[in-house]
This record gives C-alpha cells, sequence and structure tokens, in this order.
C-alpha cells in the first residue's frame, strides 16, 4: 500500500511542476505518429493509436524462450487483479514472488504494483495538464501559455513553494479525438460503433436513443452527417464529486464524461465505454461563472469534429473503406438540478427554477413555508376536454389555459440579448429590474457557440 | 430558425430520488409542520386541516392529515417493509435501513425501489382512499417514465396519466409538497417522448462511474492527480486487453457478450423466458396452488 502512495505521490508531483506529464516521453510530431500508426495498421502489426512503447513491450518475451510477451503477462495478471479487487500491497507481493521465484532468473515481469501500473500508463493515451487561474478566469494556453498572473483578476498563477514554481490550479483534459480514433483501431471495437445504423427498431417501438425523435431530427437536418455511420453521437455529462469519503470535506471535483450512443444501448452504460474528458479541480466547487472556461478545451475539440471532422482510420472497413473522415455531435447533455442551472446558463431557483418551462413557470412564495412552492396549476397540461379541468368540486377554479409553451433556444437567445442590454443601459445584474427574474435565463452557455445547438 | 429539441435532460434518477424522500417525510409527518397547515389556511384549502386554537389554553390543535400514517399505522409500514424478502440482486434489503421507525442512509436506487414498488404495495391498507390511489398512480407513473420500451403511436397514453397523477397529488397532498422536482414530472414525461427509454440518458452509470474515479484516489493530497493517473493506467488496460484478444483468458470482461441477448425484445417485454420445470419445481408448485386455493383457505378456517 505504502509503496503505491509513493509512487503516485512522485507522479503527481512532477506532472504539476512540468505542466504536462513527464511519464510520455514520445517525442514525435503528430504527423509523423500518425503515419506511423496507420502503416502499422495496415501491415498487422501490433500498435495502439499509434503507441511506440507498446510494440517494444509486446516484443519483449516474458523469458528467454518463453512464448509468452511481457505486455499479455502483465495485463492478464493486472486483470485479475483489478477484476478482485486485490490492494497495491498485494499486488506487489504476488509480483515479488512471481518474478523472483517462481520464474526463471532473468525475466522481464514487472517487479511491483507501481512499476506494472506506470508502464500501463505509457501505453495509454496521453493527457493535458492546463494550469488555471485561482478564480477560474482563463486558462493558461494559447495566447495566455505564457502569463504568470491572471489578465482578469490578477491572481498568481503559481504558488510558491521552495524554489520550485507549482501552479495553483491545473485543469486535466484527456483529448477527445485520439480516444476516438482508438475505438476504432480495433477491429471487435469498431463493429459497434455502426450498431446504431442497422438496428433503428421497425415496428414503431423506441429501444434506445437512435430511435427516439430528436435522432430523427437530426437524420433529416443533418443528412450529410448521418450518411457517414461511424459518427458519433455523444451525450455530456457533468456531476459534482467529493474525492473524500468524509461528509464534512467540502473539496469538489467536476468530472466530465461523455457516453457513447453509437454503440449498443447495453453498452453504453459500461464503465469501458464511459469517456473521462475533464477533470475540473477543487476544492471550492465549480461555479456557473468559470464552468465555461473549465469546457473550452473540449467545445474546441467538439466543434472541429463537427466542422472538418477528423482523419481516421477504421480496422473494420465499414463498406469496405479503411480511412474515413471521423465528425461526432453533441446529442444531449445530462445533468442534476444543480449542474443542469449552471450547464444551461439558467435559474434553478426562486421564481422561474423551471428550466423548461422558464418564464411560463407557475410559482408562489408561501410566508409561512418562507419557500417557494410550484404547485396548483398542472391541470395546465391535460387536454383541453379532460374532465379533470372542469372539475370544482375536487380541483377548484375552472382551467381554461393552455399548456405553457416550452422554451427553446432561441428564446433563451432573446432572453440573454434582453439581460446584456439592460446591463449595457447601467441596470445592476441581480437587481429588481434583472429581467432574470422573469425569465430565469442568466447567459448564454457555451454549447451555443456549437453550431447545431441553435441553428438546426 | 429551428434547434435541437431537448438540449439538456433532466435527470430521472434524481428526480424520483426527491420525490421519493418528500413522499416518505410527509408520509413519517416529518414534513407536516404548523407551517404547512397554516400555509393552507391562507391560501384557503381544505378547512378540517386547519389549526385550531385549543379552548383556554395557549395551544393549537392540529388535526390528523390523510396523508400521514398514524402510529399504527406507521408500525404497520415499518414492519411490512422490513418484512419484505426480494429475490437477489433486487436491491439493498431496506430493514437494515430502519432504525426506530425512520430510514437512514437509503441511496437512490433504494428509494427508486421503494417509490415504484415497495410503497404502493406496502401502503394498500394504509391511509385514505385517495392518498393511497394517489401514491400507486406516482408508482405507476415513474414506472412508465422508467419503461425499458417506448411505443411511439402510444406515446400519449403515459403523459396523461402522468399529468393526471400530478394533479391528483396537488388535490392529496398540501402545497408544501410541491418543489420543483415534483413538477419536473410533467417534462419527464415529455423527455421520453423526445429522446426514448431512460437507460442511457439517467444518471445511473455516471454516479457509479464517479465511484471509480473516487477508488482511484491513493494520494489524498492530490486526488486530482491521482484520479487522472489511475484512470489513465486503466484505460489502458483496458484497450491493451481488448486489442490483443486477452479478455478470453480472464474473468474481467470488459464487457459481456452475453448481455445481446438480454436486449431481445422477448425478454425486454417481459415475455420471460421458455425452461422445462423440474419435476420438484412441479410438486412445489402445485402445493402452492392447492394450499393458497379458496376452497382450501375456507375449509383451514
Amino acid at each position: 500500500m505504502c509503496c503505491g502512495t509513493a509512487e503516485d505521490q512522485v507522479s503527481s508531483r512532477s506532472d504539476v511542476e512540468s505542466g504536462s506529464d513527464t511519464d510520455y516521453s514520445e517525442e514525435e510530431d503528430e504527423g509523423e505518429m500518425e503515419d506511423r500508426m496507420y502503416r502499422q495498421e495496415e501491415q498487422g502489426h501490433i500498435g495502439l493509436a499509434g503507441n511506440v512503447a507498446m510494440n517494444d513491450e509486446c516484443t519483449t518475451p516474458l523469458f528467454c524462450g518463453s512464448n509468452l510477451s511481457k505486455l499479455e503477462t502483465t495485463l492478464m495478471l493486472m486483470n485479475v487483479f483489478r477484476t478482485h479487487k486485490v490492494t497495491n500491497g498485494c499486488i506487489t507481493e504476488v509480483l515479488h514472488v512471481l518474478s523472483r521465484v517462481v520464474l526463471p532468473s532473468p525475466n522481464s515481469l514487472p517487479g511491483s504494483e507501481g512499476i506494472a501500473t506506470r508502464m500501463l500508463r505509457r501505453l495509454g493515451l496521453k493527457y493535458d495538464a492546463i494550469h488555471v487561474c485561482r478564480n477560474g478566469c482563463v486558462l493558461y494556453r494559447n495566447d495566455n501559455a505564457e502569463l504568470d498572473a491572471c489578465p482578469k483578476c490578477g491572481a498568481s498563477r503559481y504558488k510558491r513553494v521552495g524554489q520550485s514554481r507549482v501552479p495553483v490550479k491545473v485543469l486535466r483534459h484527456f483529448p477527445l479525438i485520439p480516444r476516438l480514433r482508438r475505438m476504432f483501431s480495433t477491429p471487435h471495437l469498431a463493429q459497434l460503433m455502426t450498431w446504431h445504423v442497422d438496428n433503428i427498431s421497425n415496428d414503431g417501438k423506441m429501444r434506445g436513443p437512435c430511435d427516439s425523435p430528436q435522432w430523427e431530427h437530426i437524420r433529416t437536418r443533418h443528412a450529410d452527417f448521418e450518411s457517414e455511420g461511424r459518427n458519433i453521437h455523444l451525450g455530456l455529462c457533468a456531476d459534482g464529486l467529493n474525492p473524500h469519503s468524509q461528509k464534512r470535506s467540502t473539496h469538489s471535483l467536476c468530472p466530465v464524461l461523455l457516453l457513447n450512443y453509437n454503440i449498443p444501448p447495453w453498452l453504453t452504460i459500461k464503465k469501458f465505454f464511459i469517456m473521462l474528458t475533464l477533470l475540473i479541480p477543487g476544492p471550492e466547487a465549480v461555479t456557473a461563472d468559470s464552468i465555461d472556461v473549465y469546457l473550452s478545451p473540449l467545445i474546441e475539440e467538439l466543434a472541429t469534429l463537427w466542422a472538418e471532422g477528423v482523419m481516421c482510420y477504421d480496422a473494420a472497413r465499414w463498406r469496405g473503406e479503411h480511412m474515413f473522415t471521423l465528425r461526432a455531435m453533441l446529442l444531449w447533455c445530462v445533468h442534476d438540478f444543480p449542474a443542469y442551472a449552471m450547464l444551461a446558463g439558467t435559474t434553478n431557483k426562486g421564481y422561474c427554477a423551471c428550466p423548461v418551462c422558464g418564464p411560463n413557470t407557475h410559482a408562489r412564495y408561501s410566508d409561512h413555508l418562507s419557500k417557494v412552492v410550484y404547485g396548483g396549476r398542472h391541470r395546465r397540461w391535460l387536454p383541453a376536454d379532460h374532465p379533470y379541468r372542469f372539475d370544482e368540486a375536487v380541483f377548484g377554479a375552472v382551467e381554461l389555459e393552455a399548456e405553457p409553451p416550452a422554451m427553446n433556444a432561441a428564446s433563451h437567445i432573446r432572453w440573454v440579448y434582453l439581460r446584456e442590454e439592460y446591463a449595457r443601459f447601467g441596470g445592476r445584474l441581480g437587481g429588481e429590474g434583472d429581467p432574470m427574474l422573469c425569465s430565469g435565463v442568466k447567459r448564454l452557455p457555451i454549447f451555443y457557440s456549437l453550431p447545431y445547438w441553435k441553428v438546426n | 430558425m429551428q434547434d435541437l429539441p431537448v438540449r439538456h435532460v433532466l435527470d430521472v434518477m434524481h428526480v424520483e430520488k426527491n420525490i421519493a424522500e418528500s413522499v416518505l417525510k410527509f408520509m413519517f409527518g416529518e414534513k407536516d409542520s404548523p407551517e404547512s397547515r397554516r400555509d393552507m389556511e391562507a391560501m384557503g384549502l381544505r378547512r378540517e386541516l386547519w389549526l385550531r386554537p385549543r379552548p383556554n389554553r395557549n395551544s393549537f390543535f392540529k388535526p390528523q392529515a390523510p396523508y400521514v400514517l398514524s402510529d399504527a399505522e406507521k408500525k404497520s409500514f415499518v414492519d411490512s417493509v422490513s418484512a419484505i424478502r426480494t429475490p437477489t440482486g433486487y436491491g439493498s434489503s431496506l430493514g437494515k435501513h430502519l432504525l426506530k421507525a425512520k430510514f437512514l442512509g437509503l441511496k437512490s436506487h433504494d428509494y427508486h425501489c421503494l417509490v415504484q414498488q415497495i410503497i404502493p404495495a406496502v401502503i394498500r391498507t394504509l391511509l385514505q382512499p385517495l392518498q393511497r390511489a394517489a401514491l400507486i398512480r406516482l408508482g405507476k407513473s415513474l414506472h412508465r417514465i422508467c419503461a425499458r420500451v417506448v411505443d411511439k403511436s402510444e406515446i400519449a397514453a403515459p403523459r396523461l396519466y402522468v399529468v393526471e397523477t400530478v394533479c391528483v397529488l396537488e388535490v392529496c397532498f398540501p402545497p408544501a409538497f410541491f418543489d420543483i422536482m415534483q413538477h419536473s414530472l410533467v417534462h419527464l414525461v415529455d423527455e421520453l417522448s423526445m429522446c426514448g427509454p431512460v437507460g442511457g440518458r439517467w444518471m445511473y452509470p455516471c454516479e457509479r462511474y464517479l465511484g471509480t474515479l473516487k477508488s482511484f484516489v491513493r494520494n489524498k493530497r492530490h486526488p486530482e492527480a491521482s484520479m487522472a493517473n489511475g484512470y489513465a493506467a486503466e484505460e489502458a488496460l483496458g484497450f491493451c486487453t481488448e486489442y490483443l484478444n486477452l479478455h478470453a483468458y480472464s474473468q474481467r470482461h470488459v464487457w459481456e457478450t452475453t448481455e445481446d441477448e438480454c436486449m431481445k425484445a422477448s425478454v425486454v417485454q417481459g415475455r420471460g423466458h421458455v425452461f422445462n420445470m423440474t419435476a420438484t419445481d412441479l410438486q412445489k408448485a402445485h402445493t402452492y396452488v392447492v394450499l393458497h386455493h379458496e376452497r382450501t383457505l375456507q375449509m383451514r378456517r
């Protein structure tokens, strides 16, 4: 156990100091690596998404004369350990016994859990550690990469620990594009990505997202996107998480997960297919003001994936093609109620708490309960001739009003525009005249920069 | 200008949990406060439930509300819930969460089971008929929202059912019951018709995933870094195993190929499997039927 802790400490410290993971020593430039990957794939060689390290591990035999490679053995052992939730201390001891006692003397089996885990990590894809302003104002990348203090709030980028410069906050971004490409590099995984094309239900029953009217809407609106069956439909899911198991700890992280709706619906929810794309750091919970900043690396990738797409190798050769342009879109976002308000740019309390009804939410402040209650007017959603609407004895006065219209992107944009105008002419945001109070709309979330989000 | 019909979906899991929580609190009288009665008085609703001043004393009499379990009913409710035996894998044993006629430390999935199946089954002899009907309808509505197969041509039926239920709940429970979650029911059923079955768009898989992320934390000083590195290693392990086709040799499956069977229409729609009964099973079934037949019961009395 202690071994694992020490390893992690070392690696996390080094990653914080250098700004990117020092474990990944691949110095090749992107284009060359991609070429190499495709070459390997064509020749049927082993190479996972351009991973050079994997080749070396694969060709090293476990011991002289063994049929098994170092990589295969380690993977099989680690799989067993992870399945049965073996502790790190136990893994280290088993590996120690195997490599020192059981196997012939010069062998290549990793001697401890730490070495094995680091080997695995080297095989995987790398992630970017992006420095962030303490208050979540900016990401230190692109134009801001060289700055030492936040251009907006002036807070320092680093904290002083001895001689070294340690960044105050680090956002971890797991690039999406290489991860999607990797899905296509294994034949039986690549096959799954076109499952939705052949499995639309034909008996008028919805069994998964691909049968839904929302998906049909995209099919009619974006025929060019849908004509390539390998193009990916994603769902975004964000939630707060307390990494320590103590309730009183207020440390709050916000992982952003992506669900893949191309694959069969019963696989969408499997751990293996859920992708972590952003790890928004704590310890303070992320706020509505900073969430857009944190999401920007992901949205940039999604914009690229929508507009021009990226070249991708398909190991399953759907309809006979090897290379194709991979595109992706966000189908919808899933959140709990607090995260909903944050990501949709609305409020989740007060008189317009319902993000779907918006300004038409029926709400009443009760002095006795000292809270807003939302009941009393639900007969509006019934058909116009429903008997409940006219039953005065049970339900009270006759309800003639029709069902209120739901908020859509266009009205959201209009309300945001109105609020901006109000602020420009000297209105105080949060004051009594704020249009937010009668619409529930606060701001335009970053998703609106995706072309399909508003005009479709 | 047209847009994506649904951009953000409300999460069924959290809505269901919050509703169930508040139903239980009302049934056990925790939320049936004097303030909620005064609020009814201010709104002019249900005169029989208003607080009545006691003569010659500086206090009030709070009439028993039809949505609150009486002490005897509470005992019966708690006894029935703790006596429930469920099949393996159905959910946690709820009896363990009961402490002095109070539920403690329930998980979201426990609320899911409670509100959809256990409460409707247990309250069949409790509460007033109207309240009982409303809670049974609530369970059925949520069950319909969580349907695994949705018929496109009959999508209006669950919608009408859910909206009617919300209207009935308005009559049966005080206004204090209605926070934004109860209102969300109306929108959940709309999202069901727009986005299809709820399976892939609720938070259960994501919440489970967060548990996995949490287990990567080894160094409490740097939880984010531990998570990132742990995730990277786990991801590599999964994909390399898949790439080299090693999953056949280990217990750990990245996913189960046999699960394809589970999605066959016959299973999803509850038509079940065909199987041959053994002689013992048949014997047991016979005995059960004979012992529970009306005539036999009469004779045993």
